[in-house]
């Protein structure tokens, strides 16, 4: 990509991307969805929809309701399952050079570690563990400050699975560090955060609820500053890379993760306004680096003066 | 598609025209798109409505006409995406996204039967215009039935009426007094093809009247809360008989009403 000097090429464990930018489980549907829209050959990796070992239905609707700033959504985990996944997806998606990362969830540290398993044997690059979504009564924000349950979903995974595994962290359980650090020592390759914070829109007139599910998730650039602050703490509090997420809507934001101390970033609902944000970050960000005569990116990574 | 590297992006920055309001708050918006443009009826586009954050979301909008550089919506100026819009000036620049979604019928059919009645209610009315144009176009002969709460709610009745079109109004102030299901009523045979868009409670009345005959085809265009408009985000889910939500952006927005259920 561009000026050939240039180097933006990252590591998320054993996985080599070209450029930092990444897509956000749950906004990049399987990938092929954006293919009308961008070349996906010019982002780091493409990280699924969640994935479970059965279809998920999902919510009911209203699933989703944008805000100052923001959306607040609650699909619930609606998925092909992992079988479909493999069959209809995985296949279409060797058409492109791009490290494709399945972000993985269950209702059980067993349903976690099938999932895994099931994807050992394909070309997914690594996984993403979700125990942070908010909009599922079971799994998810339940096992998000569960030590012995992250214990348990980590350490099955790594038995059966031996390319990387990603945690991804919610913010609705307080200060990260520590289980940051937790996941650390039991094995995980690199962190992602963060996921959505809890949130709630009201309709005034009609009193009630916007989304059936009555709580979801908010994202967007409302949530930009509470995520660089969860980066800059949890990316100093362990050595594993940490992928930085949370309302980066172009280059300039991706960069302030990576400063704050993020190897990667994910571009979430971003993806929703301009179907071609993640390969336009990801542009940005080698113009960035040309325009300020940086020759690679990792001189960036955790720069930030104190 | 990309796929191996070539390029039909999807993605438009075109140029406003035109925008004026044509009745009460109802607007239309006509835009250059620059590059060759083909919708079929029943699909919509999505429309970055401003450069900031606030609304963050594209706005979708049926496409109520077309010419291959020019796409025309008609739009009701409502809430801050649709009030941003109205604010738009001919000359201005417009990114949008499409042709999205599942027309109401593909470019080698129609497979439908010979008693065509396309029904639209309210400003939902705007997908019909472009579908009775095309309809024509096939020399399909069809029964045109538009309805409104009164007059001033009534889409761009200059053009309907060019298109033959019959017109009720719960108020009686344009055309018939009553509802479109009444009108439909008069028109339905066995074995007709009904096409819809409307809101919720009349594509319900239309089910019910349609099921007095026998085998009749109701395909309807739906409108649920989208995120992305490209089958991403799963907002925008409708449920269907057999208990599985689909997608209105990329599965529908044209549905077959035996196949889903109206909440």
């Amino acid at each position: 990509m561009g000026d050939g000097k240039i180097s933006t090429a990252v590591s998320i464990g054993s996985i080599k991307l070209r450029n930092p930018v990444m897509t956000a489980s749950g906004t990049f549907g399987y990938g092929l969805e954006f293919s009308g829209y961008m070349n996906l050959n010019n982002i780091g990796a493409i990280v699924t929809k969640g994935l479970a070992i059965k279809p998920v239905k999902g919510n009911p609707p209203q699933r989703l309701v944008e805000t100052t700033a923001g959306i607040i959504n609650a699909i619930g985990l609606q998925n092909i399952g992992v079988e479909a996944f493999i069959k209809e997806k995985l296949p279409r998606l060797k058409a492109y050079k791009t490290p494709v990362i399945a972000n993985i969830y269950g209702t059980s540290a067993d349903e976690y570690i099938a999932v895994a398993e099931r994807l050992a044997s394909t070309s997914v690059a690594g996984v993403e563990v979700n125990i942070s979504c908010p909009n599922v009564k079971k799994g998810g924000l339940a096992f998000a400050s569960d030590r012995k349950a992250i214990k348990e979903i980590l350490c099955g995974i790594k038995k059966v699975y031996s390319r990387p595994v990603i945690m991804k962290l919610s913010p609705n359980v307080g200060p990260l560090e520590d289980i940051a650090r937790f996941c650390e020592d039991n094995g995980a390759d690199a962190l992602s955060l963060i996921n959505t914070v809890v949130g709630m829109s009201i309709d005034l007139e009609k009193r009630k609820p916007r989304l059936a599910n009555v709580y979801g998730g908010l994202s967007g650039p409302a949530i930009k500053p509470v995520a660089l602050a969860y980066v800059h703490k949890v990316s100093k509090a362990v050595s594993i890379p940490v992928i930085g997420i949370g309302g980066i809507m172009n280059a300039r934001d991706a960069l302030e993760f990576i400063v704050a101390g993020a190897s990667a970033v994910q571009i979430g609902m971003a993806s929703f306004r301009d179907p071609a944000a993640s390969e336009k970050a990801a542009k940005g960000i080698t113009d960035y680096l040309a325009a300020h005569k940086i020759r690679d990116i990792r001189e960036m990574i955790g720069s930030l003066s104190a | 598609m990309y796929e191996n590297g070539k390029r039909d992006n999807m993605q438009y920055i075109g140029k406003v025209i035109g925008n004026k309001e044509i009745a009460e708050n109802i607007w239309r918006m006509d835009i250059a798109t620059g590059k060759i443009f083909r919708p079929l009826p029943g699909q919509f586009i999505n429309v970055l409505v401003n450069d900031t954050y606030e609304p963050l979301l594209r706005r979708p909008f049926s496409i109520f006409d077309a010419a291959i550089r020019r796409v025309t919506i008609v739009y009701k100026s409502l809430g801050p995406g649709t009030i941003a819009l109205a604010g738009k000036k001919s000359g201005d620049k417009l990114d949008f996204i499409g042709p999205l979604g599942k027309p109401y019928i593909g470019e080698k059919e129609p497979r439908i039967g010979y008693n065509v009645i396309v029904i639209g209610g309210g400003t939902g009315a705007a997908s019909t215009y472009y579908l009775a144009k095309y309809l024509g176009s096939k020399r399909i002969k069809f029964t045109f039935i538009q309805g409104a709460r009164c007059k001033d709610q009534m889409v761009a009745v200059p053009e309907f009426k060019k298109l033959g079109c019959v017109f009720t109004t719960d108020d009686g102030t344009l055309g018939k007094k009553g509802f479109v299901s009444s009108a439909l009523r008069e028109k339905l045979t066995d074995n007709s093809t009904v096409f819809a868009c409307g809101p919720k409670p009349m594509l319900k009345a239309v089910k019910e009247v349609c099921a007095e005959k026998k085998n009749v085809k109701v395909l309807a265009s739906f409108e649920e809360y989208m995120g992305c408009g490209i089958g991403a985000c799963l907002s925008c889910v409708v449920e269907t008989k057999s208990g599985e939500y689909k997608r209105v952006c990329k599965d529908g927005t044209v549905f077959d009403l035996d196949e889903v259920v109206i909440p």
